[in-house]
């Protein structure tokens, strides 16, 4: 999966979780830049992320994302290992 | 949940396939009824479709707005619903609230603080005494009775149960006395400990079904430990 597909995705979702229209999802994005991304929130997230992508992620590599760029790495990682 | 139930059960539980999928336009209809001054049918309407967790935060954001703004919500009927439980229940209140809506309720929900189980059951002063509630939903698993495995030491086990169940006994005395409310056990047993709901006093088989599920639970309790 290319990587302009995956943040295009990536930004429908956060927009949804989030509930804002406004957002725009870049690589440099982390947690405190964004209003209400919590850790309950963040459990959303990430399950709303598995579902679309139909991937799962362990504990483990959650713990380790520093910012939106290696979620992204990470999603096409796992999209193109289950490709 | 998925105890005894095989992978096609689970997934149409976790998609609620029996309901119809939500429509296309579901958030632009939530938001058009941030300004309807009496929402509660259409609530309720969108309610009764298959919800994901991003929906039911949607919808149950718009129900508690709404009654916090005042609207009414009827058709939707009032129900106060405390939570007493050793795990984090954030993520499952907005999912009763919501679902809650698909039955013609209008759920408000009162979780108690995490961990506080036994601390506001018997505080005549706790949150979940003072709140006026229609129900308590005691949602604690074995993690918060203390059991530990006794393999072979069936009077151990026995001693253990004994202790879980006087806590349970404690816990449940504690809002009733502290409140209107008496215990209405769940009749199917899943766990060490199941779910236990405590209602107002419209149950005239209380005192039966208590001792059922007693025994139950601690036959439950003996199987587990031993």
């Amino acid at each position: 999966m290319e990587s302009s597909e995956v943040y295009s995705r990536l930004n429908d979702l956060f927009r949804n979780v989030f509930d804002n229209d406004e957002m725009i999802v870049t690589p440099e994005l982390t947690a405190s830049d964004v209003d209400g991304w919590d850790s309950l929130r963040h459990v959303r997230l990430m399950l709303t992320i598995e579902r679309a992508f139909g991937i799962k992620f362990s504990a483990y590599e959650v713990n380790k994302l520093r910012n939106v760029g290696q979620l992204a790495k990470l999603i096409q990682d796992k999209v193109g290992v289950k490709a | 949940m998925n105890r005894g139930m095989d992978a096609a059960g689970v997934r149409l539980y976790q998609s609620l396939a029996w309901l119809p999928r939500p429509p296309a336009d579901f958030v632009a209809r939530c938001r058009a009824l941030e300004s309807e001054p009496e929402p509660g049918a259409q609530l309720q309407l969108l309610a009764s479709h298959a919800l994901d967790e991003n929906d039911l935060h949607r919808l149950a954001k718009l129900i508690t707005c709404a009654r916090n703004a005042g609207h009414p919500l009827s058709p939707l009927i009032p129900f106060r619903l405390g939570i007493l439980s050793n795990a984090t229940t954030d993520f499952i209140v907005p999912a009763l609230i919501a679902s809650a809506a698909r039955y013609g309720i209008a759920l408000e929900c009162i979780p108690a603080p995490y961990g506080q189980v036994v601390q506001e059951a018997m505080s005549a002063d706790s949150e979940i005494n003072r709140a006026q509630l229609d129900a308590v939903l005691l949602a604690v698993d074995y993690r918060g009775y203390a059991l530990s495995s006794t393999p072979g030491d069936a009077d151990a086990a026995r001693a253990i149960v004994d202790s879980a169940l006087a806590q349970l006994d404690r816990i449940r005395s504690g809002i009733g006395g502290n409140g209107r409310t008496i215990w209405l056990p769940r009749q199917r047993t899943y766990s060490a400990i199941s779910t236990e709901c405590f209602l107002e006093p419209w149950s005239a088989e209380f005192t039966n079904s208590t001792a059922v599920s007693r025994s139950a639970c601690a036959a439950a309790m003996m199987s587990y430990l031993t």
